[in-house]
């Protein structure tokens, strides 16, 4: 199969995934315990008549036959991108509008913590794979395991408890001083003070997976032959390194980061509860508490494609950079 | 925790039993497997002794293994509300040696309670997970065919899943309770045991002992019970570690984000009411450090006892 | 901590946000761009800012249902009467004076009442307020049928303005709805009345171009973040010191607190209790705290749905008919515990469904009080044939029947309310009563006892100052409606209609409390506890705090913003020489971060560089 068609089938595969999320998502909001309508008027109840509530159910769109008259209309609505509307986070407010406002913040988040957490935890996997068992390696080792091993909200507990309760450095919650006080450069300097925290919490989370992800796959490669074959002909061994090792090493290594870029609203939903950070995890989270249908239908949905959509560009790196696998 | 699974991946044809030469001497089959795994387990046992990180696991997990059975037989008084008596949130002293929290309950019986709970929920998540990514992952290698296919797409659909976003959302239509929690992690976790059991079965079943058993007419269970499961198990275990560390995690998360059982105590329940419990802003680190810190030793211990199993199935690792 | 339609918005929030959001089909525009507060003017506008955890969705006072909504609305519209500052009673406010029969405001018949407004009374863009406007509202009220309010207007025929200072309230029995009194802001006729129906109405948020009569008027609102009243150049009562209120809205409590603490907001409103402790004896860093005012309820309901139409259904537990029963597990609740423990003893001990806030309506039961005692309810229990017949701890009904085992839902929106369940549900444990106990959220819980699929819940109310409403949920009428428990005792349905007709204030408060003793020992439910509003404030910036109600003797059960009413808005002023109304800077730490930034920065990039140059040299 030539590089073409090893694109489109993948590209091919993802629409077919994303299709599959969506119908899912159809039915998992269906197997709500009741008429949506229902929970919606109960209580509220008093004050609704058998008119108004047809209308509701009509507005839903709940007055049709689940299948095609709901299905084609959820449907043909979720791929023009109509996500619906929120129902008690922001009522009536269009959910894609709502995911406009709040994706920018926790792509901040997660795009810095993201890029120092890579970059440190390819370092670090590089040096402690090739001093494989010596200082570095025993103790960035253990240091990667522990961070791997702690729950993100309560390594970020921590760090308020330090940074924030005790020594009073950084505020511990939220995404800027509240009711914008300040403008300007003050603002953006606001903002960063209002990032440090969360952002070292998920650095410091990311960075042990990258680590030891790094550091395997180094060893890996510099098991295979042509490695040792490298070595017995004499060539010195950074160069080996650097030539050889590391950049057959970090193809797995970026494939693991872009999959994992894709799960990033999942993990920021901790952290941004534990920060009251308002991004989408942080939205997740409210819509949660609310039971906002609607809304959480939507996150799982744009959760979802962002998985799909970084695992395609994974799929695609490693087939551009690896030519064996489009031969698969 | 939004980490796909590190997999003991592993290169699966160096994998799995080998047979020794020296049985020699004619016994009925059933003493030769019983030989043969005798001799396989004492082997592995030599090899996994060596591992230090290994063998740190095992002892850290023993504790809390003891920790737990002491908690099922321990009084549960300490934790009957209606019988609590201390200050509220107080700080360590002897009488609470590792203090109270708001209700004035010592933070030391709900984290010696909790660890009940919470290896409880990650053994059974763990088991569920495993069942069905084993049984997934041995049929679609299996059978091959139309149900590799079809099963396959539906574990490559269960791996881009959000499981968090997924476990959300089913919490919040199943409601809050250990069982939800045990459901929601069990049904999100199995793909990547499900493709690495796959990938295991596909080597097995090429393999020439296993081919003429075929043609000698085994049937598909005796196939499967007798060739390809003892041959996959190794995989299954050593994933299963790392899978139940996984869901003790999960579990934290869940239990955090309020999913969990509020009746019960496990170590996420109690970093929850800690969180809501203002804890952080009042300085109070007992109430924090103490759970969070046995999630960690316990997710480690499972991490390296993994990491120590990998090594023994994965013995490329060994030769540098 | 809500008020009026808090808890009861509490109880419904989820339900009627979303029906109100999506019958009026609002569309938010989203201005996510923050405000700047403080650069506008030369002359710096007396600033007080509040901070809290509960958001607005609305300022139109017809639709308004969460308490900060009533807190601006308060602030900006005017009731016909008032609440006095000192015991909540019917005071005047748009009206002249209280009608009574002695000056002519009533009819001898009792069904005429004659109520004198205000003259000279403006509204904000400068028209006058009359007689009118008042008669417009309740009209409006009551023929587009805003349910809501209508229970405020009961026997109406009629409700006419004679002349501009003048209105005619005619009813078609003797009643004294005008002095319950209702709690119906006045609105503006010459601008509601271009609405061309109710759902126009709706749709109106209330912002902007609001014409309103009370003291400030918002002037911008950031939707989910902030709002800001300025003061109503044509307000016609006593002039607020402060120019300027701004509500900030909080995602969390501990930062509301950390921003008390360093001087960006001066109010904050509804801390929890931990926090709270930890701000009191902070009077020499500016910091006071106020134990204030105790309007709502925290009640333990029992399924009674046994004999109304809708009970057929029902499936609570048959001991729960029998009075025995409930007083047993009434007696098993040690509510000083309750308080002591998840309240931290900011909250007084649950008697009556009437708060003791307002001692003129609440009926004590001083010596029939029920008292807590496991030997006691352990003892009617095996006086009344409730024994252990198979002894595994937990009784069964008389004859060996069916186990005392009783499903027990709890809210997960309420951790006070969940530490409650487990403590309740241990006690019954003590007199061998066994609990399911669940929590579950608000929703599910609504599903459950509108399914009557219940023994035990835990919920509270957040009454009005007047009892009307919290009595009316307990007639027979209710059930299946605003009813906690389908209650049914015809004596108490008689004495409902008897108080809306009662010919005194003073007749009234007897039938009220007959009422209440009924409830108190009918036991449908236990009321666990009143608890406190708790606020803090910068006292070292701001003083005139006028509290609502008075305070009892350790200064407590006042509150200092939030009240029923605009006492300390108009009474606020700054402490001379603080610099209050500045906003203080909490950005000290900004240059830390730049800093640690930076650090890391340089380091990444040494070890970057480092590495190159190292393999570079190798390469060589």
């Amino acid at each position: 199969m030539g590089t073409r068609g090893y694109i489109l089938k993948k590209m091919f595969q993802a629409f077919l995934t994303l299709l599959a999320v969506i119908v899912f998502n159809f039915f998992l909001f269906r197997i709500l315990p009741a008429d949506p309508v229902d929970i919606l008027t109960r209580g509220a109840g008093a004050k609704l008549d058998d008119a108004e509530k047809a209308e509701l159910r009509a507005s839903y769109g709940l007055d049709k036959s689940l299948f095609p008259g709901q299905f084609m209309d959820f449907m043909g609505d979720t791929l023009r991108g109509d996500l619906g509307q929120s129902i008690i986070q922001r009522p009536g407010q269009d959910v894609t509008a709502i995911f406009g406002e709040f994706m920018w913040p926790t792509l901040l988040l997660v795009g810095v913590s993201t890029l120092l957490s890579t970059v440190l935890g390819i370092f670090m996997g590089i040096y402690a794979g090739w001093r494989r068992n010596g200082t570095f390696d025993m103790f960035s080792m253990g240091f990667s395991l522990v961070l791997y091993s702690m729950p993100e909200f309560w390594l970020g507990m921590l760090l308020i408890l330090l940074f924030s309760t005790t020594l009073g450095w950084f505020p511990s919650s939220g995404r800027a001083s509240v009711g914008g006080a300040y403008t300007g450069l003050a603002a953006v300097a606001d903002i960063v003070n209002h990032l440090f925290l969360p952002a070292l919490t998920l650095t410091l989370a990311y960075l042990g997976e990258y680590y030891l992800v790094m550091r395997s796959s180094l060893l890996d490669v510099l098991g295979e032959d042509y490695i040792t074959t490298a070595r017995a002909k004499g060539v010195r061994e950074k160069w080996v390194l650097r030539r050889h090792a590391v950049r057959n090493a970090l193809l797995p290594t970026i494939t693991l980061i872009a999959l994992s870029f894709g799960f990033v609203l999942g993990g920021a939903i901790t952290v941004e509860v534990v920060f009251s950070y308002k991004g989408l995890g942080g939205l997740t989270y409210d819509a949660l508490q609310n039971r906002d249908f609607p809304l959480l239908q939507g996150v799982f949905l744009i959760a979802s494609a962002t998985v799909i959509g970084m695992n395609l560009i994974a799929d695609l790196i490693y087939g551009y950079f690896d030519p064996r696998v489009r031969e698969a | 925790m939004q980490t796909p699974p590190i997999t003991p991946g592993g290169d699966p044809n160096l994998t799995g039993e080998r047979i020794p030469d020296s049985l020699a001497e004619v016994r009925s089959p059933r003493q030769i497997r019983r030989a043969r795994r005798r001799r396989a387990l004492s082997t592995f046992w030599a090899q996994y002794r060596k591992s230090k990180m290994g063998m740190a696991g095992l002892i850290i997990l023993a504790f809390f293994a003891a920790v737990a059975i002491f908690a099922v037989l321990a009084s549960k008084d300490g934790l009957d509300p209606t019988l609590v008596e201390g200050p509220r949130l107080a700080s360590p002293s002897t009488t609470y040696p590792l203090g109270t929290d708001s209700f004035g309950v010592s933070v030391l019986t709900q984290v010696i309670q909790g660890s009940k709970i919470s290896l409880l929920v990650g053994l059974v998540a763990s088991v569920m997970s495993i069942a069905i990514g084993a049984l997934v992952g041995i049929v679609a290698g299996y059978r091959g065919g139309t149900y590799d296919t079809l099963l396959m797409r539906f574990t490559d659909f269960g791996l881009v899943v959000p499981w968090l976003a997924l476990a959300i959302i089913l919490a919040s239509i199943i409601g809050p309770s250990l069982i939800t929690i045990i459901l929601v992690i069990g049904l999100t976790s199995w793909p990547g045991t499900a493709r690495l059991v796959r990938s295991q079965v596909l080597s097995v079943r090429e393999r020439p002992y296993v081919e003429r058993a075929r043609a000698l007419g085994g049937g598909n269970w005796h196939m499967i019970a007798h060739h390809v499961l003892p041959n996959v198990m190794p995989v299954i275990l050593a994933n299963a570690v790392l899978v139940v560390a996984i869901a003790i995690l999960s579990e934290t998360a869940l239990s955090f984000l309020g999913l969990g059982d509020p009746f019960s105590f496990s170590w996420g329940g109690i970093i929850e009411s800690a969180f809501n419990g203002h804890a952080t802003t009042l300085g109070a680190w007992w109430w924090i450090g103490p759970p969070g810190i046995c999630i960690v030793l316990v997710v480690l211990a499972f991490t390296m006892i993994g990491f120590a199993l990998d090594e023994i199935i994965n013995p490329k690792l060994r030769e540098r | 901590m809500e008020r009026r339609y808090g808890m009861r918005s509490a109880r419904r929030i989820v339900a009627t946000t979303a029906v109100l959001g999506m019958l009026a089909g609002i569309s938010l525009s989203s201005s996510a761009l923050a405000q700047d507060a403080s650069s506008s003017a030369s002359a710096e506008p007396l600033t007080f800012i509040i901070g809290m955890t509960n958001n607005v969705v609305t300022f139109n006072p017809l639709t308004a249902i969460e308490a900060p909504e009533y807190e601006v609305n308060g602030m900006q519209y005017n009731l016909l009467f008032g609440f006095a500052q000192d015991d909540m009673s019917a005071v005047p406010e748009i009206a002249a004076e209280i009608p009574t029969k002695e000056n002519g405001g009533l009819s001898e018949d009792g069904m005429t009442w004659t109520i004198k407004i205000k003259p000279d009374l403006k509204w904000s863009d400068g028209e006058p307020l009359t007689a009118n406007d008042v008669a417009y509202t309740y009209n409006l009220i009551i023929d587009q049928n805003f349910s809501a309010f209508t229970s405020y207007l009961p026997f109406t025929d009629s409700i006419t303005a004679q002349d501009d200072t003048t209105l005619i309230w005619k009813t078609t029995k003797p009643s004294i709805a005008p002095l319950i009194p209702p709690w119906i802001y006045i609105l503006p006729e010459h601008t509601w009345s271009k609405f061309k129906d109710k759902d126009a109405i709706k749709k109106f948020e209330g912002y902007p171009d609001q014409v309103t009569s009370g003291p400030f008027r918002v002037t911008d609102w950031n939707k989910d973040e902030d709002w800001t009243l300025e003061v109503n150049p044509n307000w016609w009562g006593t002039k607020p010191t402060i120019d300027r209120v701004i509500f900030k809205k909080y995602s969390n409590e501990e930062t509301m607190v950390q921003d008390l603490e360093q001087g960006a907001i001066d109010f904050a409103e509804s801390v929890p209790v931990d926090l709270f402790e930890s701000l009191q004896g902070k009077e020499a860093q500016g910091i006071t705290t106020n134990v204030g005012g105790s309007f709502s309820f925290v009640q333990m309901s029992f399924n009674q749905c046994f004999v109304q139409k809708d009970c057929a259904d029902s499936s609570g537990h048959p001991a729960l008919k029998d009075l025995n029963v409930r007083t047993a597990v009434a007696m098993a609740i040690n509510k000083d515990q309750l308080i002591d423990r998840i309240l931290g003893g900011y909250g007084t001990a649950g008697s009556t469904i009437v708060v003791p806030t307002t001692p003129f309506w609440h009926w004590d039961p001083a010596d029939a009080t029920i008292p807590w005692s496991i030997e006691d309810a352990n003892q009617l229990l095996d006086d009344n044939g409730y024994v252990d017949s198979n002894g595994d701890g937990i009784r069964n009904m008389p004859g060996g029947g069916e186990e005392l085992n009783f499903r027990f839902i709890v809210r997960t929106e309420s951790p006070d309310g969940v530490k409650a369940g487990k403590l309740i549900a241990g006690w019954l444990k003590q007199v061998g009563i066994g609990t399911q106990t669940t929590a579950v959220t608000d929703a599910k819980l609504i599903d459950a006892w509108y399914a009557l699929d219940y023994d035990l819940y835990i919920w509270g109310w957040g009454p009005d100052p007047d009892p009307d409403f919290i009595l009316s949920t307990f007639t027979t009428d209710q059930c299946g409606s605003w009813s906690d428990t389908c209650f049914s005792d015809a004596q108490y349905d008689q004495l409902y209609d008897d108080q809306r007709a009662a010919a005194s204030p003073d007749e009234r408060a007897a039938i009220v409390k007959q009422m209440q003793e009924i409830v108190y020992t009918q036991i449908p439910e236990v009321v666990l506890w009143y608890d406190n509003d708790l606020q803090a404030y910068r006292s070292d910036k701001w003083t005139g705090f006028q509290l609502q109600p008075t305070p009892d003797a350790n200064g407590e059960g006042g509150y200092a913003l939030f009240q029923y009413g605009t006492y300390s808005y108009e009474n606020i002023k700054p402490v001379t020489g603080s610099g209050a109304g500045s906003a203080s800077s909490s950005g000290a730490s900004a240059g830390l971060w730049i800093a640690i930034l930076a650090v890391i920065v340089v380091v990444v990039g040494a070890v970057v560089l480092v590495r190159r140059r190292g393999s570079d040299e190798d390469k060589a």
